[in-house]
C-alpha cells in the first residue's frame, strides 16, 4: 500500500461509515458496491510489451465510498475507468467489482462519460433517454416511465422530460446522463471527468447535485478529474496516479465535514492545506 | 413578431424577383427567336400552347404516370437493398472489408454504361428501366446509411457496451433510428437520380414514358411538342424534389 | 499476416462474382448468346484495344467529358460568385436555376441536336449544361460560408471589395468548388456517353451501341467494363486534386 496522508491529525477517522448518510432503501442497489484492484497492468495493443500504460496498480474502494482519482494528463485515468467497467480487459492482475471478477461490463454499474455526445441518443427526449437504460436492463415497460421520472427528479431535472438533448445546455445534458446512469439503480458509479467541459458555476451546482444523490442512494463512486479542488470537495479519499506507467503514488483521506458547501468548505483551512499538499505532490511527479 | 414579418417581406420580395427573372428569360427567349438569333428553337408563343394541348391529352399523363412509377419502383428496390447492405457494412468491420472495396468500385461505374448490358439481359421493357434506375439510386442511400451507421458504431461504442446491449437491440435502438435522417436524405437524392436514368433509358431504348414521348416528338420534328415535354419533365423533376424535400423536413427529429 | 487476410477478404467478393459468372456459363444457367463467358469478354477487350479502336474511343470520350467540364467550370465559378455576393441577382435567377437543375439533362440533348447538329459542339454543350450545377452550387455555398473572421481580417487590412473577393472569398471557397467539380465530372462522363449513344458520333457510347446492334455481346461487356474503369480512374484523379486543395488550407 502506498503512503497514507501525514496530514493534520484533526482530520482523523471520524465518520465515513455512513452515519451521516440517509440511505434511501426504496432505491437500494443490489451488490455490495466494493471495488478491489490488485496487480493490474495494461498496455494498448500494438505498443511494445514492457511499455505499459498501467503497471502493478493496487487499490480498493469500500462500499459507499466516494473516491476521486487525480493525476497528470495522459497518466491513464480514463484507461483505468475502462478497466474498472470491463470495457477493456487487463493484461495482468485482477479487478473485482461487487466482489465479482470483471469480464465485460457488469450489471449494477453506471458510467457517466465526459462527452455527453457519446452517451445521449439525440433522437430520444430526456425521459426516453433515461428509459433507454431501463430497457437495456429489461425493466418491465409499465415501471419504466415512473423510474425514469424519479431519476430525473433526483438530479433536479423535473421539467425537461420532453426536451431533446440538443435543446439542453451542457450542464443539463450531464445531469441527464447522471439520471440515466442512476435509473437502473447501480451500486457502483464510474465518472470520467464529467464536469470538465462546464463553466465554474454550473460545475458547482452539478457537484452538489451529485453529492446529494450519492448520500441518498449510498452508492460507491469513482470519479476521475484533473481538477484538484473538485477532487477534494467531492471525495472521501483522493488517489493520486503518476504516469509512465500509471500507479498509485499517494492516497489522501479527506475528512472535511459533510454535507459540504461550495463557499464554506472551499474556504476551510484543511481544504486549503490539502490542496497545497496535493499540488506539491503532483508538481514533483 | 416583427422579425418574422420582415422575413416574410423578404421571402415575398425574393419570389417576386424570381418571377421577374422567369419573365425576363422568357422575353429573351421570345426576342431571340423573333429576331432570328437562334435557329431550330420554337418561340414561347408556340411552346406554351403546345404544352396546354398536351396537358389536356391523356398521353402526357399516361407517360408521366409510367415514368414516375418506374422511378418509384427503382427507388424502392434500391432503398431496400441499400439499407440492408449499408447497415451491414456500417455495423461490422469484417463486412466492410468484404463488401466495401467492391461497392467503391461499382459506384463509380456510370449508370448509363449499364444500359446496353441491361437491355441485352432484360429486353426493352419496364424491367430494364427499373434495373438501371435502381443501380443509380442504390449509391446515395447505401453510402449515407453505411457512413451514418459506422459513425454511430464508433460514437456509441462504449455506451452500448456499458448498457450491455446485444447486437439486435443495438440495431433496433441505436443504428436504425440514428441512421434514419441520413437514410431519408439518401432516398431523396436516389429518387432524383432514378428519374434521370429512367428518362434516359426511355429516350435511348424503352418505348414508353416521358423520355420516349420527348424523343418521339423530336424525331418527328414537332419542336413545340418536344419543348413542351422538356418543360413538363423539368416541372415533374422539380415537383418530385420539392415533395421529397418537404417530406424529409417533416420526418426529421429535432 | 493480418494484412494478408484483410486483402483476401477484400478480394473475396469480386473473385466469387467472376467465379459465379463462369459457373453460370459452364452450367448453362444463362444463354451464352446473351451472357458471354468471362474469358471471351477479356479477349474482346484485348482485341478492342489492339485492333478495334477502343483506345481511341476511350480517349475521345474522356477528352469530351473533361473539356465539357472545363467549360462548365468557366461558367459556373464566376456565376456562383456573383449569385453568392449579390442577393438581387440570386433572387432574380433562383427559380430559373432550380428548374434547370431539376431538369434531367438528357432531355435537352434532342433540343441541342436540332440547334447545333450532331458533333463535338453538341457533346460539349450538353456536357457543360449537365456539369454546371454542382460547381455552381459548390461555389455559392463556399463563398457564402466564408468564415466571418476572415472577412473581418480583410476589413481590418482595408482590402478593396475586389481584393476581398479574389484574395479571401474565392480561396476560402476552394474546397467546396473542388467537391462540386468532382461530382460534376461523374455527370460529365454520363452525359458524354448518352450523347454518343444517341448521335452515334464516335466515342465509347457509340461503340457500345454499335456492338449491341450487331449482337457482339462480348464486345458490349468489354466496353462497359472499360467505361467503368474510366469512371473509376477519373474519380480517383479528382479525389487527389480535391485532397490537395484541402491540404493546402490546413495550416
Amino acid at each position: 500500500m502506498s503512503m497514507r496522508t501525514r496530514l493534520a491529525p484533526a482530520l482523523a477517522d471520524t465518520h465515513l461509515d455512513g452515519e451521516t448518510k440517509v440511505t434511501d432503501r426504496s432505491a437500494a442497489p443490489e451488490g455490495t458496491g466494493s471495488i478491489k484492484v490488485s496487480g493490474v497492468g495494461y498496455g494498448y495493443p500494438g505498443v511494445r510489451t514492457g511499455q505499459r500504460v498501467i503497471d502493478d496498480l493496487e487499490f480498493s474502494v469500500r462500499p459507499g465510498e466516494f473516491v476521486c482519482i487525480v493525476g497528470p494528463s495522459g497518466c491513464g485515468k480514463t484507461t483505468l475507468l475502462k478497466l474498472l467497467s470491463g470495457l477493456i480487459a487487463p493484461e495482468a492482475g485482477s479487478i473485482l467489482v461487487n466482489d465479482e471478477a470483471v469480464s465485460g461490463p457488469p450489471e449494477n454499474l453506471g458510467f457517466v462519460f465526459q462527452d455527453h455526445g457519446r452517451a445521449l441518443l439525440p433522437w430520444r427526449n430526456a425521459v426516453r433517454n433515461v428509459e433507454f437504460s431501463l430497457e437495456a436492463a429489461r425493466v418491465p415497460r409499465r415501471r419504466r416511465k415512473d423510474m425514469a421520472r424519479d431519476a430525473l427528479r433526483r438530479v433536479h431535472l423535473p421539467d425537461v422530460e420532453n426536451l431533446y438533448p440538443a435543446q439542453m445546455s451542457g450542464g443539463m445534458q450531464q445531469r441527464l446522463q447522471i439520471a440515466r446512469a442512476l435509473a437502473a439503480t447501480p451500486s457502483v458509479l464510474l465518472m470520467d471527468e464529467p464536469f470538465a467541459a462546464l463553466d465554474a458555476l454550473t460545475r458547482f451546482a452539478l457537484e452538489d447535485a451529485l453529492l446529494e444523490v450519492w448520500q441518498e442512494l449510498g452508492l460507491t463512486v469513482v470519479f476521475v478529474t484533473h481538477d484538484l479542488d473538485e477532487a477534494i470537495y467531492l471525495a472521501d479519499r483522493v488517489i493520486v496516479l503518476r504516469r509512465g506507467p500509471a500507479h498509485v503514488v499517494r492516497e489522501v483521506r479527506v475528512d472535511l465535514e459533510r454535507p459540504r458547501d461550495q463557499g464554506r468548505t472551499r474556504a476551510e483551512k484543511d481544504f486549503v492545506a490539502l490542496r497545497y499538499e496535493l499540488f506539491e505532490t503532483i508538481r514533483t511527479l | 413578431m416583427s422579425r418574422t414579418a420582415s422575413g416574410l417581406t423578404a421571402a415575398i420580395r425574393s419570389s417576386l424577383l424570381g418571377l421577374v427573372g422567369v419573365a425576363g428569360l422568357t422575353a429573351v427567349w421570345a426576342g431571340a427567336v423573333a429576331g432570328g438569333l437562334i435557329d431550330g428553337v420554337p418561340s414561347p408563343a408556340e411552346v406554351f400552347p403546345a404544352l396546354t394541348d398536351q396537358l389536356q391529352a391523356s398521353e402526357l399523363w399516361r407517360a408521366t404516370g409510367h415514368t414516375l412509377g418506374m422511378t418509384a419502383a427503382a427507388t424502392a428496390i434500391a432503398t431496400v437493398v441499400a439499407v440492408l447492405l449499408g447497415t451491414a457494412v456500417g455495423m461490422s468491420a469484417a463486412m466492410d472489408r468484404l463488401l466495401g472495396s467492391t461497392i467503391n468500385t461499382l459506384r463509380f461505374v456510370p449508370p448509363v454504361a449499364l444500359i446496353p448490358v441491361v437491355l441485352l439481359l432484360m429486353g426493352f421493357g419496364p424491367g430494364s428501366e427499373i434495373a438501371v434506375g435502381a443501380f443509380a439510386a442504390l449509391w446515395p442511400v447505401l453510402l449515407n446509411v453505411a457512413s451514418a451507421t459506422s459513425d454511430l458504431r464508433h460514437r456509441f461504442e462504449d455506451m452500448t457496451k456499458i448498457e450491455r446491449l446485444n447486437p439486435v437491440r443495438k440495431l433496433v435502438t441505436v443504428y436504425v433510428p440514428g441512421a434514419l435522417p441520413a437514410t431519408i436524405t439518401g432516398v431523396r437524392l436516389a429518387a432524383a437520380l432514378a428519374l434521370i436514368l429512367v428518362v434516359a433509358i426511355e429516350m435511348l431504348a424503352v418505348p414508353q414514358g416521358l423520355g420516349h414521348q420527348l424523343r418521339f416528338a423530336g424525331d418527328a420534328l414537332q419542336l413545340p411538342t418536344m419543348y413542351a415535354y422538356i418543360l413538363w419533365t423539368g416541372v415533374v423533376g422539380l415537383l418530385l424534389n420539392t415533395v421529397l424535400l418537404a417530406g424529409e423536413r417533416r420526418l426529421r427529429w429535432t | 499476416m493480418k494484412h494478408a487476410t484483410h486483402v483476401a477478404q477484400r478480394l473475396a467478393l469480386p473473385v466469387a462474382l467472376v467465379g459465379l459468372w463462369q459457373l453460370a456459363v459452364n452450367a448453362g444457367w444463362v444463354n451464352t448468346v446473351f451472357v458471354p463467358p468471362p474469358a471471351d469478354v477479356l479477349e474482346a477487350g484485348y482485341d478492342g484495344f489492339t485492333e478495334n479502336g477502343l483506345l481511341q474511343a476511350t480517349a475521345s470520350t474522356t477528352g469530351r467529358a473533361l473539356l465539357g467540364l472545363a467549360i462548365a467550370a468557366a461558367v459556373a465559378i464566376p456565376a456562383g460568385l456573383l449569385f453568392a455576393i449579390s442577393e438581387l441577382v440570386d433572387s432574380l435567377t433562383s427559380p430559373v436555376r432550380e428548374f434547370f437543375r431539376s431538369l434531367p439533362t438528357v432531355t435537352v440533348i434532342p433540343a441541342l441536336m436540332v440547334v447545333v447538329g450532331p458533333g463535338d459542339s453538341l457533346t460539349l454543350l450538353a456536357v457543360a449544361f449537365g456539369a454546371v450545377w454542382p460547381v455552381l452550387l459548390g461555389t455559392m455555398l463556399g463563398v457564402r460560408q466564408t468564415d466571418q473572421t476572415l472577412l473581418d481580417v480583410a476589413k481590418v487590412h482595408r482590402l478593396s471589395a475586389w481584393d476581398s473577393v479574389f484574395r479571401v472569398r474565392l480561396p476560402a471557397a476552394l474546397p467546396q468548388i473542388m467537391t462540386g467539380l468532382r461530382i460534376s465530372l461523374a455527370i460529365a462522363l454520363v452525359i458524354a456517353l448518352v450523347v454518343e449513344m444517341m448521335s452515334g458520333h464516335g466515342g465509347l457510347g457509340s461503340l457500345v451501341v454499335e456492338a449491341r446492334s450487331r449482337f457482339r455481346n462480348a464486345d458490349v461487356f468489354a466496353i462497359v467494363a472499360v467505361i467503368g474503369v474510366v469512371g473509376l480512374a477519373l474519380n480517383a484523379l479528382m479525389v487527389r486534386v480535391e485532397r490537395r486543395s484541402q491540404r493546402a488550407r490546413v495550416v
